[in-house]
């Protein structure tokens, strides 16, 4: 694949899930073969991207510009790639009159159709197709009711994670952002399984739209107080990050009131644009939302929400708190969002302990790993960062194949209350083998993926020389998460595999996994080896965005030092 | 693949193929013969780490000997990089080839015990496994390699122990394993980001690392201390690993598993891991005096608990795995007397007795697992009695180990206990802080001698001696088991018997020269504050002498009680002691109300208080809600109000405009 | 000469005007008739001030209202004949029950004039036959 063509290839991978959508609406009744047929297609693309552009990826030697994003393949770029400097697209959406005062030379502000790829991306992109193939698979049988507009809306779901996901313009990213919750609400509202679906559907939709909206608020404050040179606003990320850190070094240089008056500015939009992410991640108190939402949503949407919407929120604290607000994100990321995340770690796993359904356990486990996620992204080194990265899509695997389990556990007994079962091991053992490695998956052992990237984020707490916190007693926190981890995963599998059998009541015998039983867990389960005992395959070409980004938390390091 | 690291990787390849190969047996046809996958593994294993010991000797002459693979990255970010990256000297392969020898026998004694399970081939594979991770972790040279093998290990024995899942006892002690196991790693996770912060984020690799720590605590004495915190931290991970006090209760239940497990456990792959930290880890320790002490005082503490415990158990594998946890506590006793006696010859003695004790341990088991077998999985001592001539062959074996776990002169375990109490006693005559320390452990050391002499025999009597009794669970079998389970005892009685004497002083100290030439213990001789000069270690006739009188005094008492065999009598007097001992002084009980229990209400309390932070997020949607009661008045069906409103709305904002403006 | 201001004013009046007629009257097409001379006057006023400054922006935007007015105007008078075919009314205060629940009813002080009864033509002395009287709707107000 050559760069020429993966240009081609980007829009594709968000427009063919929305087509997808169409398609399988219009079909109605066969749409699960469909539905899958489609959505492998679009793992086929994701596989096409992914072989082509990781070389180029890996093969950087160093940032183009230090402190810079870097995107790859931007469908629209008048340069056609070559051009020196990062890429950037001429597809307008939205053009704002300029108002420069030097002159109209220049063309005005333009929302633009900024897709591009890069190393983090480029992954969790891969994350989301295949999420959708294991979601469908998961939903084989549990979906009766209407599934041709079932299977639609997980395609706009999915069309609006890619999107949000590839965007490289802050407008456009908040339009897919949001284009997530219309498709999240009617799918828990309308196919889920327990009697409070629509209560739970109707908090998660207020609850995240209105983060969202402060979010909204926050990031249009920072194009407003971040101009180009010529006064032009401007809605590109990589350009962005540019203005802050010039105006930040220009206000460095003028003197400490100045810096400080900047730096003030810059908290209240940090704070802003923590408010959704805060909530759509979620980081402890803004979680009330989740326990309801996973357990009430049908199984595969519970996959989809965890492994992708989450990342969303963990996606967004990298691409927008991270970059474009670097010197609060600095101030208060570990201190404030850091300590809670940190909270949340030990609240949420001793909440997962006390629950007895395993959906809702697993569930709060995620609150419990992502607060992890949180605190390496704070960090904001390459170690954090790169470990918060490869977390999210390690994540995003484990805990959607732990949905996985609970339902299958719910295609046959219609319950995943763990104090019903007993001594699974006899009676499923090709689903104990599964469950037991996924398991020690989400509880991070070794040479399973979630080890590489816990320690990577511990290593960068270790390293934070952030002022004013304590990157080491966080630290502390989370090791001792990773133990409260085990402690309630192993006592599930003990409840669950372990002692006499005991199942509740069903009116045929259920049996051992189906073939997309085995298709399902034993990807995942592959996937989650793999990444374990290889993740230097996504490191390698996430290392020059990841050390772009770590050298914009250097420079906000070297103000606040001042 | 004649290099040394090829073939180390020769072992861990032959182990890793055994694990996946007996993973696909497991179906009907092919699952009676699943063991012999492993069996042939592990022989070969155990071949070719000889080979490699042999060849590693024959490198090593007066110098220094150390292999190590080319480093493959795992995974890198910034300046944490971890690579899958092994070593191979003189420490690594003694272990490695005590593993593979022991394991080998183990599995073969297994093919026969676990005859007709329905978990046959799933038990031989995840034994692959373990072996296979015990096998890496010794031969690992980084330290996150090292965890990984370490949790690998950890997992096996989880699976393992949980064997029989439908026993709910199984299910307790393998969670118990696991969770306790895990709770002491992680100190050691973080053990080891501190010293990656000590080597100046420079390096995760073992060999690379300690000579940069090493320098900077030279160059910057005042990084002693961030030295002593890490050092502590890594010895959390083995306390939990190896079972020292206050984290040893998970082995006496871990026994909930098949008992050749348990032989692997208490002898060749999990519980070891933690002596081999810290004997690897040596030239860190070496440069944190207070971390020496604190070793030793686990080691002395855990030592003459366990042996207490183990005197009145019923079970006769909880005395055998209280015994295990007494012996860990020596060569922990060993490793801490580092900086007072020369390291090489602490970290020899500590695992001297590692050697030694994994065949006569090893032995024990199996010899225990044989009863049991016969038995009909009865392992109650208060059940049978007078086996002598019921089973010879294991009765003979297990009067072998007995012996040599008592330290009865001239045998393995004998040799291997004299050069941990020399080297307390040379700790406590040296100079130094901790001299008082060393002399108070080396009594409790000779009493724990004592103590495991008496226990010991109290077992064997009672299992073997007196009148023939038979449980009638054992049913039509209780014979002499078959050939396949006694070859392995009887190899195992031999190593029991002689190894001992074989390697050291029969061989002009073959074990202490070889291990000595491990880079890593040169390392911490050179370390400042330790007592370097590697003295001619004399054979303390006097030492040996007590100590040997100690335990043929215990043999002696454990025969006047015990000699005619069960039931047995408790002096009124001593009944307080024995109820104390039976009951492990109530730890089990403690621990539960201490830290179980609390964290389970706690669990509770934060799953109510979710509820409540949950009505107060509801809270918020009561506002608009209330809003909108106010509002509602005005909805009131009629046009012309709304119109009315709308144009006196509009009056009142254009007047507004109209008047600001012409302000 | 007339100037800007002479339009600004009938503009004006004929707001004026249709505001109090639109406020005051209740019945739905004379409110509607007031609504739409509203809409004139500000189409006055466009088309007064495309006039001033001598650009086209206002008549365009005048056209706009027109065409505006006029599906306004289709809309709204099936709309009334929707209303009235369910209430035989065309009292805007009729349709009240369309408040918010709890909300009490707006009682009518001053109640609408019964309609006056169909007033007798005058007629002329039958000169023949009586012709019979045919059913015919009666008119609608």
């Amino acid at each position: 694949m050559t760069a020429a063509s993966l240009r081609l290839l980007l829009p594709w991978l968000v427009f063919l899930p929305l087509a997808s959508a169409g398609v399988v609406f219009a079909l109605g009744r066969p749409a699960k073969r469909i539905a899958l047929a489609l959505a492998l297609v679009h793992v086929g693309l994701t596989a096409l991207l992914v072989t082509g552009a990781r070389p180029i990826l890996a093969d950087r030697t160093a940032t183009s510009e230090a402190g810079k994003l870097d995107p790859h393949f931007v469908p629209g770029d008048p340069t056609r790639g070559e051009g020196t400097g990062p890429q950037r697209t001429a597809i307008n959406l939205l053009s704002l009159p300029s108002r420069s005062p030097t002159g109209s030379g220049g063309p005005g502000p333009n929302v633009q159709f900024f897709l591009g790829v890069d190393g983090i991306n480029l992954w969790l992109v891969a994350l989301a197709s295949v999420m959708l193939v294991a979601s469908i698979l998961v939903s084989w049988d549990g979906v009766r009711d209407r599934p041709g507009a079932y299977y639609a809306w997980l395609f706009v779901l999915q069309a609006g994670a890619v999107g949000a996901f590839l965007s490289f313009d802050v407008i456009l990213f908040y339009v897919f952002f949001e284009l997530t919750l219309i498709p999240s609400f009617f799918l828990i509202g309308k196919w889920g399984t327990g009697s409070g679906r629509r209560d739970a559907a109707r908090k998660f939709f207020l609850y995240t739209l209105g983060g969202s909206l402060l979010t909204l608020v926050g990031v249009i404050g920072v194009v407003l107080a971040n101009p180009l040179p010529n006064g032009d606003l401007t809605f590109s990320v990589p350009d962005l990050m540019a203005n802050v850190s010039r105006s930040m070094s220009a206000a460095a240089a003028a003197g400490p009131e100045a810096l400080a008056a900047k730096k003030a500015t810059q908290a209240w939009l940090f704070v802003a644009i923590m408010a959704g992410f805060a909530v759509k991640t979620p980081i402890w108190p803004f979680h009330t939302w989740l326990p309801g939402a996973y357990s009430e949503a049908p199984p595969g949407v519970t996959m989809l929400l965890s492994s992708l919407l989450a990342k969303l929120g963990t996606f967004g604290i990298l691409r927008f708190a991270l970059a474009l607000t670097p010197d609060a994100a600095l101030e208060y990321g570990l201190p404030a969002f850091g300590t809670l995340a940190g909270f949340g770690i030990i609240y949420a796993a001793l909440c997962a302990f006390a629950q007895r359904d395993v959906k809702l356990m697993v569930a709060y486990s995620s609150v419990s790993h992502l607060g992890f996620l949180v605190l390496g992204l704070f960090a904001f080194n390459a170690e954090g960062l790169a470990g918060a990265t490869l977390h999210m899509v390690n994540h995003g695997l484990s805990t959607g194949a732990l949905f996985a389990l609970t339902a299958f556990l719910l295609d046959r007994y219609k319950t995943s209350d763990m104090t019903q079962f007993g001594g699974l091991i006899g009676r499923f053992p090709l689903f104990a083998f599964f469950a037991f490695a996924l398991c020690f998956a989400s509880i991070g052992l070794p040479g399973l993926n979630n080890f590489a990237s816990e320690m990577l984020m511990m290593g960068g707490l270790f390293d934070a020389r952030n002022p004013g916190s304590g990157g080491v007693g966080l630290a502390v926190v989370a090791a001792v998460g990773i133990f409260l981890s085990a402690w309630y995963v192993l006592s599930m599998l003990r409840r669950v595999f372990f002692q006499p059998l005991k199942e509740p009541m069903v009116p045929d015998r259920p049996t051992d996994a189906t073939w997309r039983e085995k298709l399902t867990l034993g990807g995942l389960l592959a996937l989650c080896l793999a990444l374990g005992l290889f993740p230097q395959m996504l490191l390698k070409p996430m290392a020059a965005d990841v050390a772009a980004l770590a050298a914009v938390g250097d420079a906000a390091r070297a103000r606040a030092g001042k | 693949m004649s290099d040394p690291v090829g073939l180390a990787l020769t072992v861990l390849a032959l182990l890793l193929a055994a694990t996946v190969v007996t993973a696909c047996f497991n179906t009907s046809l092919l699952r009676k013969i699943a063991h012999w996958p492993l069996i042939v593994a592990c022989g070969s294993a155990a071949v070719v780490a000889l080979v490699l010991l042999l060849k590693v000797h024959d490198a090593a002459g007066d110098a220094a000997v150390r292999f190590v693979s080319e480093p493959v990255t795992w995974f890198q970010a910034g300046k944490l990089a971890v690579n899958f990256t092994l070593t191979v000297d003189p420490l690594s392969c003694v272990m490695l080839a005590m593993i593979t020898f022991v394991a080998t026998w183990i599995a073969i004694f297994s093919g026969s015990y676990m005859h007709g399970d329905r978990g046959f081939a799933r038990y031989f594979a995840v034994m692959g496994l373990f072996v296979f991770s015990m096998c890496g972790l010794v031969l690992a040279n980084n330290f996150f390699l090292l965890i990984a093998f370490w949790e690998g290990v950890g997992v096996c024995s989880y699976l393992l122990v949980g064997f029989y899942y439908d026993k709910p006892s199984a299910a307790a002690a393998a969670r118990k394993a696991f969770l306790v196991t895990r709770l002491g790693d992680t100190g050691l996770i973080l053990g080891l980001f501190f010293l990656w912060r000590l080597t100046g984020y420079a390096t995760t690799d073992l060999t690379t690392s300690f000579d940069l720590i090493a320098r900077a605590v030279r160059d910057n004495p005042a990084k002693v201390e961030e030295l002593t915190a890490a050092c502590l931290l890594l010895f959390c991970g083995a306390v939990g690993k190896s079972a020292q006090f206050p984290l040893y209760v998970w082995l006496p239940d871990a026994m909930e598993g098949p008992t050749p497990v348990s032989a692997l456990i208490h002898a060749a792959t999990m519980v070891t891991a933690g002596v081999y930290l810290v004997a690897r880890c040596a030239p860190l320790y070496a440069m944190a005096p207070e971390a020496q002490a604190v070793v030793a005082w686990a080691g002395g503490i855990t030592a003459i608990l366990a042996a207490f415990f183990a005197l009145a158990q019923n079970d006769l594998k909880r005395v055998l795995a209280y015994s295990t946890v007494s012996q860990l506590g020596y060569m922990f006793m060993a490793l801490g007397t580092m900086g007072s006696v020369s390291p090489t010859f602490a970290v020899t003695a500590a695992m001297f007795h590692l050697f030694t004790h994994a065949f006569f341990k090893a032995l024990l088991f199996l010899a225990a697992g044989s009863v049991m077998h016969a038995m009909g999985g009865v392992i109650d001592m208060r059940r049978f009695g007078g086996l002598r001539h019921v089973m010879p062959r294991t009765h003979l074996t297990f009067l072998c180990g007995a012996a040599a776990l008592a330290g009865l002169p001239l045998l393995s375990g004998f040799w291997s206990k004299d050069m941990i109490l020399e080297a307390l006693t040379e700790a406590s005559e040296h100079p130094g802080p901790h001299s008082g320390t060393f002399y108070t452990l080396l009594l409790v050391g000779l009493a724990t001698a004592a103590m495991t002499a008496f226990y010991t025999f109290r077992a064997y009597f009672l299992t073997f001696w007196g009148a023939r009794r038979i449980p009638e669970e054992a049913g039509h079998h209780a014979h002499e088991s078959p050939a396949a389970m006694t070859v392995p005892l009887v190899v195992l009685a031999f190593g029991a018997l002689f190894i001992g004497a074989a390697v050291e002083p029969l061989s002009g100290h073959a074990l202490s020269h070889f291990l000595g030439r491990t880079p890593s213990l040169e390392l911490a001789s050179a370390a400042p504050g330790v007592h370097a000069a590697e003295a001619a270690h004399g054979f303390d006739w006097a030492l040996a002498g007590i100590s040997s009188a100690l335990a043929i005094g215990g043999v002696l008492l454990a025969w006047w009680l015990y000699g005619g065999g069960g039931p047995e009598a408790v002096p009124d007097a001593l009944a307080p002691v024995w109820v104390a001992s039976r009951n492990k002084l109530y730890v089990d009980e403690i621990y539960h109300g201490a830290f179980v229990k609390p964290a389970e209400t706690l669990a509770f309390i934060s799953r109510q208080f979710d509820g409540f932070l949950d009505a107060l997020a509801r809270l918020i949607s009561y506002v608009p809600r209330a809003v909108g009661l106010g509002l509602r008045p005005i909805q009131n069906g009629l046009v012309q109000f709304y119109a009315l409103s709308m144009a006196l709305g509009l009056a009142v904002l254009l007047s507004f405009v109209v008047f600001r403006i012409s302000r | 000469m007339i100037g800007l201001w002479h339009y600004l004013a009938v503009a004006a009046a004929l707001f004026g005007i249709g505001l109090v007629g639109f406020l005051t009257r209740r019945n739905l097409i004379t409110m509607f008739l007031c609504a739409e001379m509203m809409l004139q006057g500000v189409a006055i006023n466009l088309v007064a001030f495309s006039r001033y400054h001598g650009n086209l922006h206002g008549q365009v935007f005048t056209l706009f209202v027109v065409a505006v007015a006029a599906c306004e105007a289709g809309l709204a008078l099936a709309l009334f004949l929707m209303l009235y075919r369910r209430g035989k009314s065309l009292d805007a205060s009729d349709w009240q029950g369309l408040r918010e629940v709890g909300v009490s009813q707006t009682l009518d002080t001053e109640p609408l004039a019964p309609a006056p009864a169909e007033e007798a033509l005058p007629t002329l002395t039958p000169a023949g036959a009586r012709p019979a009287r045919t059913e015919e709707e009666p008119a609608r107000v």
